[in-house]
């Protein structure tokens, strides 16, 4: 059993290692996913706790944590240079589509949001 | 002068009929008190043997007009209009009806809104039994039977067979026996007959007691008597659904004055009464026969919104409003409020959804307030009223609900104060990442 946790131990280490090797802003990127993931969570355990009454409220606040944290994914996914598939794609159209559907996004929660 | 002498003429008929009494108040829904009553005998004897309870009548204000039941020139219509508002039947021997008249044609008269009295003795024919069980009351078949008591009879000198009955089983009404109590025993002599108990429409307005029976006072009783006990009804009284009303007693002695007079002492009891309760049941019983009692009706159906005057066309989900019905109850000589504190409403679509008991203010105008059901449709407020005696009130009127418009939603609530943080944090977080992430080195 120590050999398992000195294993595990070894595999956070390397995801470590690995990770601070990653750019800036791809890290400023997962920061800002987190953030909304994590403000999901919240609103999902406060229905929990008292019910779903104003049920339009509930779907439009966590539906602008997911959209936004999901948006975020697709950016991060196109500006990495790491990515074959994205070789081409200047940044800042990927940006700016981030941010146009972003903009689309908040729009129809603030509808929806009643 | 020959030449002017006939305008002259007419000039003063027609300031004649001008100035004539304008014609009697007739029967109306305004005034639902039956005015000219036809009184059919067998015998015109009877005029003056049942004089009491005719005077009574028309101390009262009707019109009778007697006539004999096989008379020639009988008849309850012309052209299309009925010439009377009332039918008595005292004539309980009658084969068939004399002029225009027959069992169908009293059924009609009945069925047009008008009021019935029928009485019969035990030489009823069958044309009268045969108008009494389209009323609902089935006479004994036996043609022989008469309604024979040994407990529960009268002490006279005159029978000893008993079938001379003081009976006290009455129905407890108010609207259709008065309000006072009625305490002597009433005297009946005739025969019994039965009401269906699925029959909803009939009363036993004076019942047997349970010592009673149906049969032929002159013979020994072979088998056991179809008619026995309290479910032989002396006189019964029916409101059909148009509120026309029937009685219908087993005796036409009942109404005579020399039972109206009599004194009555029931066998086994000491108490002997000067006067028999006869009178007083026939008197009060003929004035809820002819409406004079227990004729509601309801008028000014009012409804609108809580703080507002006039009836909108629809109503919203969640609105509070408010219904009022103004009830009368006819005196015989006017209309006065009718109080009572049962009268509810229903909000009915399908089912009632809203059903309130109305509160009055003693002047004939109920009212109550709710609020409209969270469910959106075409609703009914419906008054539907039926006590015993009284007239059955039935009111619908229709109202359509909708739902709420985009703009009358609830805003703000304040369970949901956390989404909104969460929305407008997103919304800030975004704008700050951007910044961030376009100009960090």
């Amino acid at each position: 059993m120590a050999k398992g946790t000195n294993d595990a131990q070894l595999l956070v280490q390397s995801l470590r290692k690995a990770y601070a090797a990653t750019p800036t802003s791809l890290k400023i990127i997962d920061l800002y996913v987190v953030y909304a993931v994590a403000t999901a969570l919240i609103q999902v355990a406060y229905m929990a706790m008292v019910g779903s009454f104003p049920f339009n409220s509930f779907l439009s606040g966590v539906l602008s944590c997911v959209g936004t944290a999901v948006l975020a994914v697709c950016l991060r996914i196109q500006v990495n240079k790491d990515n074959k598939e994205f070789k081409d794609l200047p940044p800042e159209r990927a940006f700016a589509d981030f941010v146009l559907c972003n903009l689309v996004l908040h729009l129809v929660i603030m509808n929806f949001l009643g | 002068m020959a030449k002017q002498r006939p305008s002259l003429l007419l000039l003063l008929s027609l300031i004649s009929l001008l100035l004539s009494p304008p014609p009697a108040f007739s029967f109306s829904d305004e005034s639902p008190t039956a005015r000219r009553i036809l009184v059919l005998v067998d015998d015109l004897a009877l005029r003056s043997s049942h004089s009491i309870f005719f005077d009574s009548l028309v101390s009262r204000g009707y019109q009778l007009e007697f006539k004999l039941a096989d008379d020639p020139s009988l008849s309850l219509q012309r052209y299309g209009q009925f010439l009377y508002d009332g039918l008595v039947l005292f004539a309980p021997s009658v084969s068939r009806f004399g002029g225009s008249l027959d069992q169908s044609k009293v059924l009609e008269f009945v069925d047009a809104g008008h009021d019935l009295i029928l009485a019969v003795d035990s030489n009823a024919s069958d044309l009268v039994r045969g108008i009494a069980t389209d009323s609902g009351a089935d006479f004994d078949e036996d043609p022989e039977a008469v309604v024979i008591d040994h407990l529960s009879y009268a002490v006279s000198d005159a029978d000893g067979d008993h079938t001379l009955i003081a009976s006290d089983n009455l129905i407890k009404s108010n609207v259709i026996l008065g309000d006072k109590a009625i305490e002597a025993p009433i005297l009946f002599r005739g025969i019994g007959h039965s009401v269906n108990p699925a029959n909803t429409l009939v009363l036993k307005a004076l019942t047997a007691s349970p010592s009673a029976y149906s049969a032929n006072p002159k013979t020994k009783l072979s088998s056991p008597p179809s008619l026995t006990g309290s479910s032989i009804s002396l006189v019964s009284v029916m409101q059909a659904r148009n509120n026309a009303r029937v009685l219908i007693s087993g005796s036409l002695e009942l109404f005579s004055n020399r039972f109206l007079r009599s004194s009555v002492q029931k066998a086994g009891s000491k108490t002997i009464y000067d006067k028999s309760g006869n009178e007083q049941f026939v008197t009060e019983a003929a004035k809820w026969v002819f409406h004079e009692r227990g004729h509601l009706k309801a008028v000014n159906v009012k409804h609108n919104k809580v703080g507002e005057t006039t009836e909108p066309g629809i109503y919203r989900i969640n609105d509070d409003l408010e219904y009022s019905v103004e009830i009368y109850e006819w005196s015989g000589k006017s209309w006065e409020p009718y109080v009572a504190d049962d009268v509810q409403v229903q909000f009915f679509m399908m089912s009632p959804y809203v059903l309130k008991t109305m509160s009055t203010n003693k002047k004939g105008l109920y009212s109550t307030s709710f609020k409209v059901p969270d469910v959106y449709g075409v609703f009914q407020f419906k008054v539907e009223y039926e006590r015993l005696g009284y007239t059955s009130l039935s009111l619908a009127k229709q109202i359509p609900v909708r739902p709420f418009r985009h703009n009358e939603y609830e805003r703000f609530i304040p369970a949901a104060f956390p989404y909104y943080a969460a929305s407008f944090s997103t919304m800030g977080a975004f704008f700050i990442f951007s910044i961030v992430y376009l100009y960090h080195k």
